[in-house]
Order: C-alpha cells, then structure tokens, then sequence
C-alpha cells in the first residue's frame, strides 16, 4: 500500500471503524513499516480525543416553555386569522360575488328612490321658505357634499 | 445510531396533543441544542434555534409521511437552522466577538479538579471547533461528538456518503494543522 492511500484511509474510514478487514490488514501491515503513517495515526487518535469528554448538552427548561406559548400563540391567532379572512373575503366580495352585486344595485335604487323623493320634498318646502330662509337653506344643500354623490361608504365602494 | 420516536407519539402530536409533542421534545431537543451550541458557540443563538426547529416541527407534523426516520427529519431541520443562522451572522468579527464572551463559565473555587479538567477540555474543543468552516464544523460535530455513521451524516446534511468523507478528512486536515501549529508556539 501506498503512504497516500493509507493517509487517506486513516483520516477518514479507518478513524471511523469503516475498513473492511482485508484491506484493514494490509493497512496495519503497512503502519507497522512506516514510521511517518504512524505518526499520523498516533496525532489522529489523540485528536479525536480532544471531542471523547464532550457531553450532550439539554437545553435550559424555559425553551420548551417558549416553544409552548409560540404553538399556542400560533393556533389561537390563526383561527382569530380565519375569522378574519373569512370576513375580509365577504368585504371585498370575493366570496358570493353574485349575491353582493345585487344587494349593491337593490342599495342603490333604494338610495336613488329616496334622494329624488327628498328632493321632490325640498322644492315644496322651497315654496313656502322666505327669500333668507331659502338662502341659507340652499347654502346648506348646494355645498360640496351634492357634487359628492350620496356620500355613503357602501355607495362609495361600489360606485 | 439515531433511534427513532414511536409512530404512535407522532399521530398523537399531530392531532395536536402537547403532552405527546413534549415528549418527543424530550426524545430530541437534547441532539438539536448540543448540535446549534458547537456549530453557533452562543448559548442565546442555540435557544433560539432550538426554539425554531421544534416550532417548524410542530407545523411540519402534518406533512411528515413516515417514510424516512423522524429523528434524522428533526436533525436536519437542526442543522440547517442552526447553519443558516450561522451564516446569516452579520460579521465573522462579530462571531468572534461572541466566541470571546461565551467561553464555558470557569468553575467556582470550589471546583473539583475534574470539573475544571472538563472546563479546560470543552474549551480547546470549540477553539478546535472554531478553526472549521461551518459544513466541516457539522461533520465534525455529528461524527466527533454525535458519533453518528457516515450514512447518518449523509442522510441529515442530505449530501452523497463521499461529500462527508472528504468534508471529514478536510475537517481533520485543518484540525491538525491547527494543533501542530498550537504545538509549535508553545515550544517557541
């Protein structure tokens, strides 16, 4: 056997007990005649004993405690989360599409059917109003809120 | 040799039973801190990493298909995380910085000439540790103090047999060099 080959079994099967024993024999027949391979053995072996007295080493107690609190944490939050996603869904109309869509367009013509009505009401109370009276009552629904649309959030959303 | 947890402890952590999922915690945090503790040398990171692997865990369950060992799962979630973190240290001056305040605490007055002998021993060994890149330091760490096989190691870091053989024999290469030249300066 050849110094390279030996050298290179002894760092790594031959340390790890991982030599199949025909070659193990040829290996020890070859340390026994060379005085550089044993060498190397002899620095491997007490290498590997600087790792022997290395103890496996258990976490302090409150890991577990933290790792507790974060898996409940976490479930907690993600059924709150699903509530939230549900609602959210609704909100944006991802879910019931259709539905959303007609209830939007029943707001709406409700909404619309009740403004005209309101106005068709003002402008007979205009009628009956004095000239100042009516000056300040058009201040108040000529402003910019009439430019606006009708002001509600849903409208607002959907229009 | 990785001994693996009982299939029946699994199905009972994944129908969300924590008194199971503590015991399976008990089974494995031991490898996961030792193993981040000799690849990070800081006590606040291995916690931390402990922490995270079994919270990844803890959400993997579900997928766990029991078709590999559930042990060498959990070991490979470790090391990964324990690497990742490793390298997403800002600065090796700042793992230096660590390396310095986390040496082992020195024994009391009181201690026993064993314990200090321990104290000494796990000191040269991360300083040995220390001299290794962080997939040398793995190797070495499963093989050296895990004294798991190659095919072990393999399995975990999910490399071929012969990567862990080179990254060990390189491991060691480095090792040496590091004690010879230890050696040297002592005798100067």
């Amino acid at each position: 056997m050849r110094c390279k080959n030996v050298r290179e079994l002894l760092m790594t099967d031959y340390l790890d007990a991982a030599v199949p024993e025909k070659i193990l024999a040829r290996l020890r027949r070859h340390l026994e005649e060379c005085q550089g391979c044993r060498r190397l053995e002899e620095e491997l072996r007490l290498l590997r004993g600087s790792f022997t007295g290395a103890k496996r080493v258990e976490p302090p107690e409150e890991v577990w405690s933290r790792v507790r609190d974060t898996i409940t944490a976490h479930a907690t939050g993600r059924s709150r989360g699903m509530a939230a996603d549900f609602i959210r869904k609704i909100l944006k109309g991802a879910a019931f599409r259709p539905a959303f869509a007609l209830a939007a367009a029943l707001l709406i013509v409700t909404a619309l059917f009740y403004a005209s009505g309101s106005l068709h009401r003002a402008g007979r109370i205009v009628d009956q109003l004095s000239e100042s009276d009516l000056a300040v009552y058009l201040a108040i629904g000529n402003g910019d809120e009439a430019e606006q649309g009708f002001g509600t959030t849903i409208e607002e959303y959907f229009l | 040799m990785i001994h693996d947890i009982s299939r029946e402890l699994l199905l009972r952590s994944i129908q969300g039973d924590m008194t199971a999922f503590e015991e399976v915690y008990r089974a494995t945090s031991g490898f996961v801190y030792s193993v981040a503790l000799r690849i990070l040398h800081n006590n606040a990171d291995a916690e931390e990493v402990t922490q995270d692997v079994f919270v990844k865990v803890y959400r993997g369950l579900n997928n766990f298909r029991f078709k590999s060992s559930f042990r060498t799962w959990v070991y490979r979630i470790a090391v990964t995380t324990a690497l990742n973190r490793y390298r997403s240290s800002k600065a090796e001056a700042c793992h230096l910085a660590d390396f310095i305040a986390q040496e082992p605490p020195v024994p009391s007055g009181r201690a026993t000439p064993e314990e200090l002998d321990r104290h000494d021993a796990e000191g040269r060994m991360m300083a040995l540790l220390e001299t290794l890149n962080p997939d040398q330091k793995a190797c070495i760490v499963l093989r050296e103090i895990e004294g798991l096989s190659y095919q072990e190691i393999a399995g975990i870091l999910r490399v071929p047999v012969n990567t862990v053989r080179s990254r060990l024999k390189r491991s060691r290469e480095a090792l040496l060099a590091f004690r010879r030249k230890e050696g040297r300066d002592h005798e100067m």
